[in-house]
């Protein structure tokens, strides 16, 4: 069950549309609530036409209103949502004023019983999973393409209809194979966790969906397991809260954009920064014979970080530049004034507007970059603040 | 005063305050986040029943804008801290604290009459026998009625005295920037609002069919409506009529009232739109009278 919806979620989530899990869920209540009706019990085939039919009628619904333009696509979702599970509801209650015997059976769709899952429903999850992995690999070009940019996906001949069919259908079957574990009300939250936890921890589509599916199965099994050792308590939930908790570990601690990731490179980022403006002054000291006074924690760590490369060194009590790092120095310096030649020049910039910009994209000015600076302005002698511009052997 | 009145009234009360609400969410195009909402406060509401023992005290109030409070903070840390898209932190935001609110519900063994059916539909049928409000000695009414009234007086308040600034940031964003009516700010009130409708229609609706009256009856007005205060009384129009049919369809079905509600709201809408769409065709309500009357246009 979790890893057809976290298969069938991810593209949903890429597709910015995690909202359409959740009406989804909830729409296809009413078709459970019928098909229970009808059977007198809890039927498994019953249920799946019935929720089947009233998730299709739901998508469709979804899609022509969302396209009306009194109703757009928000009112469209907000309405299935509420008018189909209210509709559901209405049953359910009709049914247990009726001491209906099957409908507590159809209580436990409302927030999920993995107790009320027998060996016989396997049946149906399996082949379900099948159907959506066969659809996966069937369409794994074209859902990718589709879900990553879909202006392309329509130019380039994949029939955008089809693919949302085929998005809709994989969460139809997700949900329907979800919903008695896990409940109507939350079987969304296993469609947008797992892919949002998978989003955190990678850059490839292919590691996003394992990780998805990994965490999907860890956080219902736990759930599950922890939800049985507690009399009356709903499975749904637990798996949500377990799912959760993974989320908050994954986005704190993730490797390239947890936070402590994040935290670390911005670190280093202002660290190289820093020690390059260092460079540059002491160069300029050097220049004009004002030579620079540094303090404060960032500036020493800059300086530390200067040593450790050898471009700086400690003598007497204060910082020298070495060999490599004067023409380090002397490379920045080139590169600011030449870009702030650029900005006036070519840009047609004021000559006072162009020192903070060129102190900041001083650092990012690669080798061909410069040498295309070089050509294009000529190489010229002067910046507009009437300096020479360095060029050394 | 007979029990239907206290039922339908109650009914009404909430369609009138989430419907005056969802006529704003429905223009900025936000609707969902009713949903949302509506979802996040039930941990707040969960634990001041918890340590409050009864449903209708002012502590629920201050648990469940507490929740709410926090949803939003999370919801922003996912979105600007972790870069999360903004669907995907609404809904695990959401998810998240409603799951937590039913495990809390769950283990829970108390005085107060709360469970997860409650939490799904409410226990509209059960006003009458609901505590009351107690006034010189004379019963007046159920305590959940005037906490409606209540909120219902609140948001007509707001609406009346912030008419003007809520218009103009619900349809101009930039405009009203611009005029010095932040937009951001009534953006918060409205949501505000929103999370305290929710709270005070629990005991009546419970939790998810409050989006119903937020969206439904707002939709509905909208498609008739020729500009903003008559898609507002229509939408109060609407509500009485949902309440009214939804009560006495649940009692001629045996089913729950405030789903019947709840599902009328919807039904009202959608044959709003068969009716325009099947004989009305030609017609919008932004034509001039002229037109229609010279006989030249039929509609």
């Amino acid at each position: 069950m979790s890893l057809t919806s976290s298969l069938a979620g991810t593209f949903v989530f890429l597709r910015k549309e995690s909202l359409l899990g959740d009406v989804l869920s909830h729409a296809v209540f009413p078709g459970v609530c019928i098909s229970f009706l009808i059977a007198g019990e809890k039927d498994n085939f019953v249920i799946l036409i019935g929720a089947t039919i009233t998730g299709i009628i739901a998508i469709s619904l979804i899609q022509y209103l969302g396209n009306k333009p009194k109703v757009k696509q928000d009112a469209a979702l907000a309405f299935v949502l509420s008018t189909f599970f209210a509709l559901g509801i209405v049953i359910l209650a009709y049914m247990q004023n009726l001491g209906i015997s099957g409908q507590s059976g159809l209580e436990t769709f409302l927030f999920g019983s993995a107790a009320s899952i027998l060996l016989e429903d396997f049946w149906f999850f399996i082949p379900a999973f099948i159907l959506v992995l066969t659809l996966f690999g069937l369409f794994y070009k074209e859902l990718k393409l589709v879900s990553f940019d879909r202006k392309f996906g329509i130019i380039s001949g994949i029939s955008s209809r089809t693919t949302d069919m085929v998005i809709g259908i994989m969460a139809l079957l997700a949900i329907v194979t979800g919903i008695q574990a896990m409940g109507v009300v939350l079987m969304a939250s296993l469609m947008i966790i797992p892919p949002a936890i998978g989003r955190t921890m990678s850059v490839t589509l292919k590691k996003m969906i394992i990780i998805a599916m990994l965490t999907a199965s860890l956080g219902s099994i736990a759930g599950t397991y922890f939800s049985s050792t507690m009399t009356g308590a709903p499975t749904g939930p637990w798996i949500v809260l377990f799912l959760g908790c993974i989320a908050i570990i994954a986005f704190i601690f993730s490797p390239t954009r947890g936070l402590i990731s994040r935290r670390i490179s911005a670190l280093r980022q202002e660290t190289k920064i820093r020690s390059e403006h260092i460079l540059k002054s002491m160069y300029k000291g050097q220049e004009d014979g004002k030579m620079p006074e540094f303090k404060g924690s960032k500036d020493s760590r800059g300086l530390n970080s200067l040593r450790t490369k050898g471009l700086v060194e400690r003598v007497e009590g204060r910082f020298r530049l070495t060999e490599s790092g004067r023409e380090e120095g002397r490379r920045l310096v080139r590169l600011h004034r030449l870009w702030e030649l650029y900005l006036t020049k070519k840009m047609g910039i004021q000559a006072d507007h162009v020192h903070e910009d060129a102190d900041s994209v001083e650092h990012i000015i690669s080798g061909d970059v410069e040498e295309l600076l070089l050509e294009v302005l000529d190489h010229p002698q002067k910046d507009p603040h009437d300096q020479e511009i360095p060029y050394g052997k | 005063m007979s029990d239907a009145f206290w039922i339908i009234g109650t009914g009404f009360l909430v369609a009138a305050s989430c419907g005056l609400l969802g006529v704003f969410l429905l223009l900025k195009k936000v609707t969902m986040i009713g949903d949302a909402i509506s979802h996040s406060v039930l941990p707040g509401i969960v634990i001041a029943v918890m340590l409050s023992g009864s449903l209708s005290s002012i502590w629920v109030f201050i648990g469940a804008g507490l929740a709410g409070f926090v949803a939003v903070l999370i919801i922003d840390l996912l979105k600007n801290k972790f870069k999360l898209q903004n669907d995907a932190s609404l809904g695990l935001t959401f998810t998240v604290m409603f799951a937590l609110g039913v495990v809390l519900i769950s283990s829970y063994v108390g005085d107060v009459h709360i469970d997860q059916e409650c939490v799904l539909y409410g226990e509209i049928t059960f006003l009458p026998l609901s505590e009351s409000v107690v006034w010189n000695g004379k019963e007046l009414g159920p305590k959940t009625f005037f906490n409606l009234l209540g909120n219902f007086v609140l948001v007509g308040i707001m609406l009346i005295f912030f008419f003007k600034e809520f218009k103009v940031s619900s349809f101009d964003p930039g405009f009203s920037a611009l005029s010095g009516i932040g937009p951001h700010r009534y953006h918060l009130l409205l949501l505000g609002l929103v999370s305290l409708t929710t709270v005070a229609s629990f005991e009546a609706v419970g939790s998810i069919l409050v989006v119903s009256f937020l969206v439904g009856p707002p939709l509905a007005a909208y498609q008739i409506s020729r500009n903003l205060s008559q898609m507002l009384v229509f939408t109060l129009g609407f509500g009485l009529l949902a309440s009214i049919f939804g009560y006495f369809f649940a009692l001629k079905l045996n089913s729950s009232i405030s789903a019947s509600m709840a599902l009328f709201s919807g039904i009202i809408f959608a044959l709003i739109y068969l009716i325009k769409g099947l004989f009305l065709s030609n017609w919008n309500p932004f034509m001039k009278r002229d037109v229609v009357e010279s006989g030249f246009f039929e509609p």
